[in-house]
């Protein structure tokens, strides 16, 4: 008998748990945030803090790549970080590999205000093999005062590199 | 000045003032009482005689007034001489300050105010005078146009209390970030003229769309709720190979105002 009564209150405490776990659910607005967790930390899609983010791929020609990742936040965060990864394929089909990634941490030292709400990579790329498609894959991840962190991730398309110049206008050929 | 100079001059400056007072100079004055007294002698009426003592009574007379003469041309002397000096001090001191004004070039710039209707601003000094937010937003832009040389657009509409924070210049894009009631709304405007590929994360969904008339183009609106109820607008445009990129929290009308003053930059 008691082993029955511990039965019955076990499943009922769980139906309790998962009837409750759904009612959360239900009252998020639609395109509701989702927690979850991630190496120990709390990590939220972009919301308050990270208003948007870019991230930039150019062909500069004779086989520079231009890179350009960006964050920027409506209100002042205490941290943040841009991760670069630069991958590469050969051809229009196949896979992507990973070439190089790039990482930047940011705090409010950075900026000439004391207030840190964006910030940015920029630099070009030389050496690497033209006639490659490469693209950046980014992760955009602020912290937000109350400890938490809201990213967002970004991808470009495939750029060809070129060994050849690549001219603005015909002013420049000229 | 030696004592026997100034005394001469002084006399000289006296016998100058009888002359102006009486109409008579020393010597002219001595011969009209020369011939006054031979007339006399020659005459045999007594009443032409003057009574005894007179003449010593007219000469003392004419000394007191000889001295008070004396004292009022000193005192016009000395107040001129102290006018003199002030003047040749002020000549000084002022030509001096004109020659120093004159070594700066000051020239006056007339520069209309976009905030206030029919007012310009007319300044002569740009290191003395104070810019204000009017005038950074002119800084960027112009900036943005020499470094980048894209097809310029500002916000020519910005809310009561937004201003130019700051502006970020990039190789191929800037970013023009503004404050507002403490939130930074941000303003980005790039090109694309060499192949490239851009990736704009902003997860907000289609709101609805604004006529610009400057631009002479519909524009979207995106909006987005975030969990703390706050809400984001944000609003791209792509003209040829330029884009824009306009974003904030900020209520809807005005951003729609906001995006309904982007237009292109005159200087």
């Amino acid at each position: 008998m008691k082993r029955k009564s511990i039965k019955i209150l076990g499943v009922l405490l769980t139906i309790m748990a998962v009837t409750a776990g759904i009612a959360f659910a239900s009252e998020l607005p639609s395109g509701g945030v989702e927690t979850i967790s991630y190496d120990g930390t709390m990590v939220e899609p972009r919301s308050r803090y990270l208003g948007s983010a870019i991230s930039e791929i150019t062909n500069e020609g004779e086989g520079v790549l231009g890179i350009y990742a960006d964050f920027v936040s409506y209100s002042e965060i205490p941290w943040a970080q841009i991760t670069i990864n630069l991958q590469r394929r050969k051809g229009t089909s196949g896979s992507w590999s990973l070439v190089k990634t790039y990482v930047q941490e940011f705090t409010s030292e950075d900026d000439p205000n004391g207030t840190l709400h964006s910030g940015e990579m920029e630099f070009s790329v030389y050496g690497l093999a033209t006639d490659y498609y490469y693209r950046l894959s980014c992760e955009h991840k602020v912290k937000t005062p109350s400890g938490t962190y809201e990213t967002k991730n970004t991808l470009t398309d495939g750029v060809l590199l070129t060994s050849y110049p690549v001219y603005r206008n015909i002013d420049e050929v000229k | 000045m030696k004592n026997k100079e100034k005394r001469q001059l002084d006399n000289n400056f006296i016998e100058q003032q009888i002359a102006k007072a009486f109409g008579y100079s020393d010597e002219q004055l001595a011969s009209e009482l020369d011939r006054f007294m031979e007339e006399a002698e020659k005459s045999d009426d007594k009443a032409l005689e003057a009574p005894e003592g007179e003449f010593e009574r007219i000469w003392n007379r004419l000394e007191r007034e000889h001295d008070e003469k004396r004292h009022k041309g000193i005192r016009v002397k000395k107040m001129a001489m102290v006018m003199a000096v002030a003047a040749v001090l002020g000549t000084v001191l002022f030509g001096g300050s004109m020659w120093v004004g004159a070594k700066r070039h000051y020239v006056y710039e007339v520069r209309e105010r976009e905030d206030l209707e029919n007012v310009i601003a007319i300044n002569n000094s740009p290191d003395n005078v104070i810019s204000d937010d009017v005038f950074e937003e002119r800084k960027a832009y112009e900036q943005i146009k020499e470094e980048l040389n894209i097809k310029v657009f500002e916000l020519s509409y910005l809310p009561e209390g937004m201003y130019l924070d700051q502006s970020k210049m990039f190789k191929n894009k800037a970013r023009l970030e503004f404050m507002y009631k403490q939130d930074w709304l941000y303003f980005y405007q790039g090109k694309g003229d060499k192949p490239t590929s851009l990736s704009y994360a902003s997860d907000t969904k289609i709101y609805r769309s604004v006529y610009n008339s400057f631009l002479d183009k519909e524009i979207p609106i995106y909006r987005r709720e975030l969990k703390d109820g706050n809400v984001e607008f944000s609003s791209w445009i792509i003209i040829e190979d330029f884009y824009y990129i306009a974003e904030g929290i900020i209520d809807i009308e005005e951003f729609v105002q906001v995006v309904c003053g982007i237009r292109p930059y005159e200087n």
